[in-house]
């Protein structure tokens, strides 16, 4: 289906005066199972293939995006290419493709093998913490993205990608009192998922939240968790993007040689990390992806690019010139970033800290901290710390810093690495100590 | 879109594979979104969407597969996949009634229809607007929105509707800066209407707020954490009711035991003087549509009355599940999700109060002008939100403005709380994000006062 359109419409388009023509397509199959109290209760299963088309026209690069590859809707999307181009900046672009074939064939795993393991893993989970009331949710999934880019010059390059999840929330009652925890993990497939581990986790967190007080307000040394670091980074990896950097939206600008961050910490992308679930060979444009330490012991080594961006600075793209969906043209995103350093266990980094708070779960980020400025002001929940032993659980406050400050001011690194993210970017981070945070309360 | 004999052939291929119940969702939509600044078009996407998400219940349970491959072949191999561990049944299947069909008002101008130039004119003029507000505004950053759906629903009850939705929204979004500090204020106008949208709104004051809102933040005092009185802004600040109760009011949390508000209609679970509602039907509203997207109609669902639990926001599914009738609730960002229970226009009604009565009632507290967005944990109730411009309010007076303040609260505590509704309400526009994908909502209210809430502030 894919193949006839390209050609159909690439004569189509040629005859309309648009040259350079490029494809990426995205072949996308998804299986994922709900289980609720022991049973499975939903299924899903997809399999959708959407194409952007990217075409020069009067030396401007114009783009569509396709998912009905009718031939009755060329007409159209053409003059759609063709105002695109008019209406927007940038010059016609050719990506020199070289070839690329994948192997890969990923299989995804059966709906049913998941349903088992997430019932198992439930069982043992209530067995362990019989303080839990239910499973609210409970879902795992496997998602083969297949891409491939082809111009109107020969040139193919085919990459594939595979990898699970699994998100859960689990919630313990007692005396009218309700907690709940839980969160999202991934993997390069769902056997590499560690599912009942995480969920008895989660179990005991949630159960450990039930007698939670909020504290008093004022500033504490604070261990934010491995999923609270993860989402942050996601969110702030775009100061280190030259597109932010050229829409005048980062605070690392120009700050390329210093130290941004605390010594002890670095910054890698590595296409190939193992067991990091978006190794990609080339990035969104075609161009080779390579390991790249972007953060060196606290110093700002590099900002990322991609071809647009990299004119306008005359330099060479970094490989990271990926889609946040397949809709939109190339932004600057990342392959597998992982945050390291020398990594010490939880009770080691509460032992150092002596008193503070271990937060365990912050929410609403995506309003409640600004990429911008770095401001973050953030509902949480977590442990007291007393003598570097947990002391009693927290809730209701927030927990408020700037992630530029908060970055200086990283005194530890835990060795609990988690995988979280999505299509724009896996992230690897674990837990870390900071010196310290405001904390809102009582 | 798909021949009413193709979804006929799935319907019966779904029934006689033992499914009770089985839904042809089948749409096709073109959406163009342009981001522009002063300086360049960073991005203009224009695309079509197009597929067909086939859900099927059996025993309570959902099967919900989705692909953009519109021939019988592969519909019905959808079918089998889903259904292969089904016990073969013996449902006979209602014939489809007769096509309903529901269509925008013939004054609509599409943005498909316009030129270039024309259709880049709102964007264009609030970006100039913006930036010859004030010298601290260094940048626009303007996205135009435009949406025309069309989706066609069958279901073996013998129901078949097809409904067209038009959506235009500006969102406007300003930076001030001064020094290297740099803060954003927004605004998002946005309605079920095409262009002609334009001809009712006044652009230019649009951006004109939204860059204000970016420089009184600019210029703001770092906010005071800890407990105080909360007075929230008319329009866009009922998204507190959105996360304070309006998600936990959803058939998907009910269903499961899984909500605060479980078990409680004809409850009281507010203060007498609030009365919440959605509206999915309102005419011409962003949050707006003919039918959900089951091809229920759309309703105003007076959810809570003062303060006692009316209803709550009711699919199919979880009505099933949960003993309870739809509500015209039911909603998914496109045909790669399963529809469940969404908000459409969330409002809280208008009260008796003046606004400068409130304040003025007001000894010490936080007055909450603009609102980022939210999010909550049903089960719990535990809510947060992120607000923009803020002020303080000191013996019955607007004072600093302060920034950075999270307010976090509990829904049922947060409700019982209201003790002041103003009388100048006002609907605003947004986009909600949850299971079912990113819907375009409203969020609404007068001006309101609750007694008492946890500020999350920047300053300890």
């Amino acid at each position: 289906m894919i193949n006839t359109f390209i050609q159909e419409f690439t004569e189509a388009a040629h005859s309309h005066e648009i040259s350079n023509l490029q494809f990426y397509t995205e072949e996308v199959r998804k299986v994922s199972v709900n289980v609720y109290q022991g049973a499975p209760e939903s299924n899903f299963e997809s399999e959708v293939t959407g194409c952007y088309v990217q075409g020069e026209y009067q030396g401007k690069s114009g783009y569509i995006y396709v998912e009905d590859f009718s031939k009755d809707l060329f007409e159209g999307e053409i003059a759609d290419l063709k105002e695109v181009a008019l209406l927007s900046d940038s010059e016609g672009r050719v990506s020199a493709l070289t070839k690329a074939e994948c192997e890969k064939k990923n299989q995804l795993t059966d709906v049913n093998t998941l349903a088992e393991r997430l019932i198992q893993a439930e069982k043992e989970a209530l067995e362990k913490h019989p303080g839990v009331e239910k499973f609210n949710h409970f879902e795992c999934g496997e998602t083969i993205r297949r891409i491939s880019i082809r111009n109107d010059q020969g040139g193919h390059m085919e990459d594939e990608i595979k990898y699970a999840f699994f998100d859960l929330r689990v919630e313990a009652k007692k005396d009218g009192v309700v907690q709940t925890a839980g969160g999202e993990v991934l993997a390069l497939s769902a056997e590499e998922l560690d599912i009942a581990s995480a969920a008895t986790e989660a179990a005991g967190e949630a159960v450990g939240m039930l007698a939670a007080q909020p504290i008093k307000t004022g500033t504490y040394p604070v261990i934010l968790k491995n999923s609270v670091i993860c989402e942050m980074l996601g969110m702030f990896i775009k100061s280190f993007a030259a597109d932010t950097i050229h829409k005048d939206l980062s605070k690392l600008a120009g700050k390329k040689g210093e130290k941004i961050a605390s010594s002890i910490v670095s910054l890698v992308e590595d296409p190939q990390m193992p067991g990091g679930a978006n190794q990609r060979s080339f990035d969104d444009e075609g161009t080779p992806t390579s390991r790249k330490e972007i953060v060196k012991d606290g110093i700002l080594k590099m900002f990322l690019y991609n071809q647009e961006e990299a004119k306008k600075d005359g330099c060479e793209s970094t490989g990271n010139g990926f889609k946040e969906s397949c809709r939109s043209k190339p932004g600057v995103f990342v392959t597998n970033l992982k945050l390291e350093g020398e990594t010490k266990t939880l009770e080691e980094l509460m032992r150092d800290m002596g008193d503070g708070l271990y937060i365990t779960n912050c929410d609403g980020m995506f309003a409640g901290a600004d990429p911008v400025s770095g401001k973050f002001s953030l509902i949480s929940k977590g442990y007291r710390i007393v003598d570097g032993k947990k002391a009693g659980s927290v809730n209701q406050i927030t927990v408020a810093g700037n992630f530029y400050d908060m970055i200086q001011m990283i005194e530890g690194l835990g060795e609990d690495y988690l995988m979280n993210g999505g299509e724009s970017g896996m992230i690897i981070a674990p837990s870390i100590y900071v010196k310290e945070l405001v904390v809102s309360g009582l | 879109m798909l021949s009413q004999g193709m979804i006929e052939n799935i319907l019966d291929e779904a029934a006689l594979r033992g499914a009770d119940f089985a839904e042809v969702y089948d749409e096709s939509k073109t959406l163009q979104e342009t981001l522009a600044t002063q300086k360049t078009v960073e991005q203009c996407q224009m695309g079509r969407e197009s597929g067909v998400g086939i859900r099927m219940f059996k025993n309570g349970n959902c099967y919900y597969g989705y692909t953009n491959q519109r021939t019988e072949a592969a519909l019905s191999g959808l079918v089998k996949d889903l259904t292969k561990a089904m016990k073969k049944g013996q449902m006979s299947r209602s014939a489809l009634g007769e096509k309903k069909i529901y269509t925008m008002g013939p004054d609509v101008i599409l943005a498909t229809g316009l030129p270039s130039d024309k259709k880049m004119e709102p964007l264009r003029r609030a970006i100039r607007a913006g930036m010859e507000y004030d010298d601290e505004i260094v940048q626009m950053r303007v996205k135009l929105t435009d949406m025309e759906q069309e989706v066609q629903i069958a279901n073996t009850e013998g129901l078949f509707v097809q409904d067209t939705r038009v959506k235009t929204r500006l969102y406007i979004g300003a930076y001030a800066q001064s020094g290297d500090d740099i803060q954003n204020g927004y605004y998002g106008p946005g309605a079920m209407r095409g262009h002609e949208y334009y001809d009712l709104i006044d652009v230019e004051a649009c951006a004109r707020e939204a860059a204000r809102q970016a420089k009184v933040v600019l210029h703001s005092e770092p906010c005071p954490g800890g407990q105080m009185s909360v007075v929230v802004d008319n329009g866009f600040g009922g998204l507190v009711f959105h996360e304070a109760c309006g998600h936990s009011l959803e058939a998907t949390v009910i269903a499961k035991n899984a909500s605060e508000f479980c078990g409680k209609l004809g409850q009281k679970i507010a203060s007498d003087i609030v009365t919440l509602v959605d509206d999915g039907s309102l005419a011409n509203e962003w949050g707006s549509l003919h039918v959900d997207d089951e091809g229920t109609p759309t309703q105003k669902n007076v959810l809570i009355e003062n303060g006692i639990l009316k209803t709550y926001m009711v699919d199919r599914l979880n009505g099933m599940r949960a003993g309870l009738a739809p509500t015209g609730s039911s909603r998914r960002q496109n045909y790669k999700f399963a529809p469940v229970a969404r908000m459409t226009n969330t409002y809280i009604a208008p009260g008796k109060s003046k606004a400068e009565e409130i304040i003025r009632a007001t000894e010490r507290g936080l007055f909450v002008k603009a609102i980022n967005g939210g999010s909550v944990e049903p089960a719990t109730g535990d809510f947060n939100f992120s607000t923009g411009e803020c002020y303080l309010i000191e013996n019955g007076k607007i004072t600093t403005p302060v920034r950075g303040a999270t307010l976090i609260g509990n829904g049922g505590t947060v409700l019982k709380n209201v003790d002041m509704v103003g009388d100048d309400y006002d609907l605003r526009q947004g986009f909600c994000f949850a299971a079912s994908g990113a819907l375009y909502i409203g969020a609404g209210q007068p001006t309101i006062r609750i007694s008492n809430m946890t500020v999350g502030g920047i300053k300890s």
